[in-house]
């Protein structure tokens, strides 16, 4: 039983998570998920209650236990997304209601950024475009940390970084000469990247030609065709390849950037 | 004899099971070597994992440092057996991959051998001009909504040992009052 129950169990705080209602959604809705929800509660107490006898006193007790924590569990979403609607009279009912209509705000979700803020560059969605030192306003070379993503056909140099997050280029030069913590990339496709940095990682890229200069092993996954200029003694490590074979996903090469 | 089974008995009341995660290049493994006073600027990425054993607060950590790369999440489940605690390191620097985290985290916690386990969150690197904030991780992450006690987050840097020693002493004392007081989730 305390096996079916665990399966039980699982099962529903998976549905209860997963599946939890967006704010989108209509009042009946949410009314009709709750209800749901309450009635396999209800079921998984009329099983217990039929098996009471056959059970330890100590795994009933600890079963019951669960059971009134997942109970919580349910009030607690009824509470956050059904609130209690609050009182008014009947009448109040026939008044028009005095709300203005809400503006439909369209965002553009393919809009350029290029801003600086909190000792961050923000970069996203850009094409053709190069950017330097100059978009930073600090005067005295100070670390900043660079976080860009979507860019097309650009080219980045940043002389002094604290840390670097790349995810989704096509096309690119990236330069960074002095990175005092990680760089971290994903979704790069055919592009040169030339970074000295602490910490090296490569997720899901393809294409690149990576000139490298890193103070602990740089670590690939999931990525291919990669051709390195590195010469520091840490290995580079393959996540996606576990045989003691070199992975092919990526090459070692001393004459990638002598042109 | 009764006094060697007493001796064990109390022995294993002292013992508790941690599971040190996160995403890979949070930090995991810098942190642990900072709780254990070890020199934190030679660390290589985890390949599989490593266990070590700290004392905090008259109770004996046994840490379960377990790889957090892309291709060993899936492992992470084999380790879940008799867990009191996870220390889940974020990156706050990493602004791009912390729906990821929260995705990682939240599938953590809806696990069965987990729900009753302490959460402390590390939020690293929070010496590092251009960190989040604790609030806006905890804001992102969502913990709350799975958890109402025994979790905590903390702006806390490996390298510079800063907050540390305070995160891990609340979760010896969280585990504490778990072992030894009421059981209130």
């Amino acid at each position: 039983m305390s096996e079916k129950f665990v399966e039980l169990r699982k099962e529903f705080l998976t549905k209860l998570y997963k599946s939890t209602p967006s704010e989108q959604t209509s009042r009946s809705e949410k009314e009709t998920w709750l209800e749901e929800k309450s009635k396999y509660l209800g079921e998984m107490t009329r099983e217990l209650n039929e098996v009471q006898d056959q059970i330890a006193p100590y795994d009933r007790r600890v079963c019951m236990e669960q059971l009134v924590d997942l109970t919580r569990r349910l009030q607690q979403i009824r509470h956050d997304i059904l609130p209690r609607q609050p009182f008014r009279f009947q009448r109040a009912l026939h008044v028009k209601s005095s709300q203005k209509p809400v503006k439909n705000i369209t965002v553009n979700a393919e809009a350029p950024e290029v801003y600086f803020e909190n000792d961050t560059l923000y970069l996203a969605n850009l094409k053709n475009q190069n950017i330097g030192d100059n978009v930073i306003p600090y005067p005295n070379n100070k670390a900043v940390k660079v976080s860009a993503k979507s860019l097309r056909s650009c080219n980045i140099s940043i002389s002094n970084c604290s840390s670097v997050n790349l995810h989704n280029a096509t096309k690119c030069n990236f330069t960074f000469p002095t990175i005092q913590g990680s760089i971290h990339l994903s979704d790069i496709n055919d592009s040169t990247i030339c970074v000295s940095c602490h910490q090296f990682r490569l997720h899901h890229s393809t294409n690149l030609r990576v000139h490298l200069r890193c103070k602990t092993s740089p670590v690939i996954e999931e990525s291919k065709e990669i051709s390195f200029s590195y010469k520091d003694e840490h290995p580079i490590l393959d996540f996606t390849w576990a045989r003691s074979d070199p992975s092919p996903h990526f090459r070692i090469t001393s004459d990638l950037f002598d042109a | 004899g009764l006094l060697t089974i007493l001796r064990q008995q109390k022995l294993k009341e002292r013992e508790v099971r941690v599971l040190l995660l996160g995403l890979d290049n949070a930090g995991k493994t810098t942190i642990l070597k900072c709780l254990l006073n070890e020199d934190v600027n030679e660390v290589s990425p985890t390949f599989g994992f490593q266990i070590r054993t700290l004392e905090v607060e008259g109770l004996r950590f046994t840490i379960w440092d377990i790889g957090g790369q892309k291709t060993l999440r899936n492992f992470w489940k084999n380790y879940f057996e008799s867990t009191e605690a996870i220390i889940w390191v974020v990156d706050s620097l990493d602004d791009l991959r912390l729906e990821e985290c929260r995705n990682t985290l939240q599938e953590l916690l809806v696990e069965e051998k987990l729900l009753f386990t302490s959460i402390l969150v590390l939020a690293n690197k929070s010496d590092v001009s251009g960190a989040l904030s604790s609030e806006e991780i905890s804001k992102i992450l969502n913990i709350s909504k799975y958890k109402s006690s025994h979790w905590r987050i903390f702006s806390v840097s490996a390298l510079t040992g800063l907050n540390i020693k305070d995160a891990i002493s609340w979760l010896a004392n969280d585990l504490k009052e778990i072992k030894l007081g009421t059981i209130d989730y």
